[in-house]
């Protein structure tokens, strides 16, 4: 293997293979070899949070709702989210890319872009880096990743992509072009089968003809966006490795196993949810402004409700006022069937404010209430109108139980 | 109504009162201003009902046949700028307005001088007496510290609190205060409530025109706060602006009366340095770090782009600590400052800091929290 050259740019970028059932395969060893789906009970409303190589093979994949996956895969092992697991399980992952680059750029919970540039005397070079991580990755957490090695973010992650799972590939910095030249335009950022079918019709099939496209072309089929894709398509990409992204929103939302009609009921769901996410922007030391309630009725016409606070505020009681006002608004005035409900709060600002949104009695309840659950557990104080709620309402619709992803990170551009 | 009258002035005055009346209305009455011509003296007015301006012209002036007239305020402001004449004569008969020059005509469409908005008259009674500098000042060192669009209507205001011998203005978006007090005097001629404190809430549009007004005064001018009004006149001119409804938030308890650190820092150097690192702030945080320690203060920002870090001499002694700021926030009052060198004082990286010039001025400023 030719030798990295000196001061060119090295990223890595590494993928856990089917994240959430390898982690459940790895707890429980019997079902290895077996199409794993993960999301929930199949005959359950939600999609598939992961799948399984195995399962993967019937069609299944992830954001499918579970009820087709079960069609296309009878005989998978259906099981429920464990978020905090798959978190712990993250966590150490991500100890491992410290110990390989200070720049680390998490996109999610199993996928990061690392920047090991000159790094070559460290570790012999960003290919042996890579090759390293892995076994790490597979001795220490007994799970596997792919690897993309290239000079930029761009290309490393269609890289770690190619030969998914278990595998390394390097584009190496000389001869990028030719590495990316007999790619298939599917796998460009921004193509979807609409583009792609776009693309087809003008006969450009591979990245080569991209890479060649004139202007006019290009512009026709992708607006102003065109150049930068040609520019990709050559292997350009100068975006640097970004740590500690922040989220942009911090949210929670629940799926009912049956619609739900009652409006007092609704609202029980919506206080809990606020409460969780008011306890999780705490948590994150993240105040925000902008509240946004999420509803979804039956057929899956979903409306969204915003309003802007005076001041940013991660104070459970503003959040509250807030989200009720936007429920009554949108919700509470007519009677149609709920399928989903969400709350979520952006708009973060570290600015400190001179006047807070809440009053200082509000935040120590705040604070009580979050020790509390630190010692005791999320159920050691809940508010009453949830409480009340929850003797009459089924299990499958308290928020506590659900476990959807909460935080929003920024989609990137790949 | 006739009068003859010289231009230049003239066309000065319509286009200040223009400046009140808004350009596009959905009533053509609303883009005009009023001429009234009586003996030996022109009043021009005009308004968008938020803000009102009245000038008098004494000097230079014929008034021939006293009346009054309703013209678009945009139009005669850039026809009396275009014509070169020293004198200008305007006629109003049968709905317009005749504008002679010296070899030129001009026909204005006029409105019905009756369905023109009555603009309230001085409240003399409630007058205090300020310097037209002080006036300037109060305005310009406030202003800049009001919201734009805070979610709370009234912050886009300035309050202004009047008592028997001072005149304050507060102004703050929630994040940042600017307040600034100055001498005032009850005018001894008029016989007025005692001391009792008063307040309004006026818009930043109105106070803008308070410093225009003040620019061409010298001496003292009368500021007035009615129930629904707050008026500021001089000898020619008289600003008339509604109050804003709602209730300004006590801000004396947010303003740091004890402060744990306090430094002295050259105004110039400060600024300077401020506009070399926050180039570096990232766009997320928007912030700059300052760090204090004995005799030096450090200005440094990281973002995506790189990083900076700069060091400038200050009169410091005391704990080391570290705050953030939005530098954009900090500039904006060292923009406003007149002395050398400003005293900043604070208590810790989350509590409120306090920027004085020692002119009475005092400037709050929260800040951004950083790791």
């Amino acid at each position: 293997m030719k030798p990295w050259p000196n001061g060119a740019r090295a990223i890595l970028h590494v993928d856990m293979d089917a994240f959430y059932a390898s982690v459940e395969i790895r707890e429980q060893p019997e079902l290895k070899g077996r199409p794993v789906i993960v999301g929930g009970p199949k005959d359950a409303r939600g999609v598939v949070s992961a799948a399984s190589y195995e399962a993967r093979r019937y069609g299944v994949h992830s954001a499918m709702p579970l009820v087709r996956a079960a069609r296309l895969c009878p005989q998978g092992v259906f099981l429920p989210v464990r978020m905090e697991l798959y978190a712990q399980v993250s966590r150490a992952v991500f100890a491992i890319f410290k110990d390989y680059s200070p720049l680390v750029e998490p996109l999610s919970v199993d996928e990061a872009f690392l920047d090991l540039t000159g790094c070559e005397r460290l570790f012999g070079g960003p290919v042996a880096a890579a090759t390293q991580l892995r076994a790490r990755i597979r001795e220490e957490i007994q799970l596997t990743a792919s690897v993309g090695v290239a000079p930029n973010k761009f290309v490393a992650k269609i890289a770690s992509d190619l030969r998914k799972p278990d595998a390394l590939v390097v584009a190496h910095p000389e001869g990028l072009e030719e590495f990316l030249a007999p790619l298939d335009v599917r796998r460009m950022w921004g193509v979807g089968p609409k583009g792609a079918a776009a693309l087809t019709r003008m006969g450009m099939h591979t990245f080569r003809d991209l890479a060649q496209a004139s202007d006019r072309a290009l512009k026709k089929a992708f607006g102003s966006n065109g150049p930068r894709l040609r520019d990709l398509a050559r292997g350009r990409d100068a975006r640097a490795v970004v740590t500690a992204r922040g989220p942009k929103s911090v949210g929670h939302e629940t799926t009912f196993s049956q619609n739900l009609t009652d409006r007092a009921e609704l609202r029980a769901v919506l206080i809990a949810l606020v409460d969780k996410v008011a306890a999780r922007l705490r948590s994150h030391g993240l105040k925000g402004r902008k509240v946004t309630l999420k509803a979804r009725y039956e057929p899956f016409r979903t409306v969204s409700r915003q309003c802007t606070l005076a001041a940013p505020t991660w104070t459970t009681r503003p959040l509250l006022d807030a989200a009720d006002a936007l429920f009554t608004e949108e919700v509470a005035k007519n009677r149609e069937p709920v399928r989903l409900l969400g709350i979520s709060v952006a708009g973060f600002s570290s600015q400190e404010s001179l006047f807070s949104a809440a009053t200082p009695d509000d935040s120590a309840v705040d604070e009580a209430v979050d020790a509390l659950r630190a010692r005791f557990g999320v159920t050691a104080v809940r508010r009453g109108s949830v409480f009340n709620n929850r003797l009459r309402s089924s299990r499958e619709n308290d928020p506590e139980n659900q476990t959807d992803e909460a935080i929003g990170k920024p989609k990137e551009p790949l | 109504m006739r009068f003859q009258a010289q231009r230049a002035r003239l066309a000065e005055v319509a286009a200040l009162v223009g400046q009140a009346v808004s350009g596009k209305s959905t009533k053509k009455i609303f883009e005009c201003l009023r001429i009234v011509a009586k003996d030996q003296e022109l009043e021009i007015s005009g308004t968008d009902l938020e803000v009102a301006i009245r000038y008098r012209i004494q000097d230079n002036i014929e008034v021939s046949e006293p009346g009054e007239v309703v013209v678009p305020a945009h139009l005669l402001a850039n026809v009396l700028r275009e014509i070169g004449d020293e004198t200008v004569t305007m006629e109003h008969a049968r709905q317009k307005l005749t504008l002679k020059t010296d070899g030129g005509l001009f026909e204005l469409e006029c409105e019905d001088p009756s369905q023109y908005p009555d603009i309230p008259e001085f409240p003399v009674a409630a007058a205090l007496k300020v310097g037209s500098n002080d006036v300037r000042a109060l305005v310009r060192k406030t202003v800049f510290a009001a919201g734009r669009e805070a979610a709370r209507f009234v912050l886009n205001g300035v309050r202004i609190l009047a008592s028997s011998d001072s005149v304050r203005f507060v102004a703050t978006d929630g994040r940042r205060l600017a307040t600034l007090s100055r001498p005032a005097m009850r005018d001894a001629s008029v016989d007025g409530p005692p001391d009792a404190e008063v307040t309004a809430i006026v818009g930043v549009k109105g106070l803008q025109h308070f410093d225009r007004v003040a620019a061409e005064t010298e001496g003292e001018m009368d500021l007035a706060l009615a129930d629904r009004f707050v008026s500021l006149r001089s000898a020619h001119a008289e600003v008339v602006v509604r109050v804003m409804e709602g209730t300004f938030p006590e801000v004396d308890q947010i303003i740091p009366d004890q402060c744990k650190g306090e430094a002295q820092i050259p105004v110039g150097v400060l600024a300077s340095r401020l506009r070399q690192v926050r180039q570096f702030a990232s766009v997320e945080s928007q912030a700059i770090v300052m760090q204090f320690s004995s005799g030096e203060l450090s200005l440094s920002a990281a973002g995506g782009d790189g990083r900076a870090e700069v060091r400038l001499g200050v009169d410091y002694e005391g704990d080391d600590l570290k705050i953030g700021f939005n530098p954009a926030f900090l500039l904006d009052s060292l923009k406003v400052v007149d002395s050398e060198s400003i005293q900043f004082g604070f208590n810790n990286a989350n509590a409120a800091a306090r920027i004085s010039d020692g002119s009475g001025f005092l400037y709050v400023i929260m800040p951004v929290l950083v790791d």
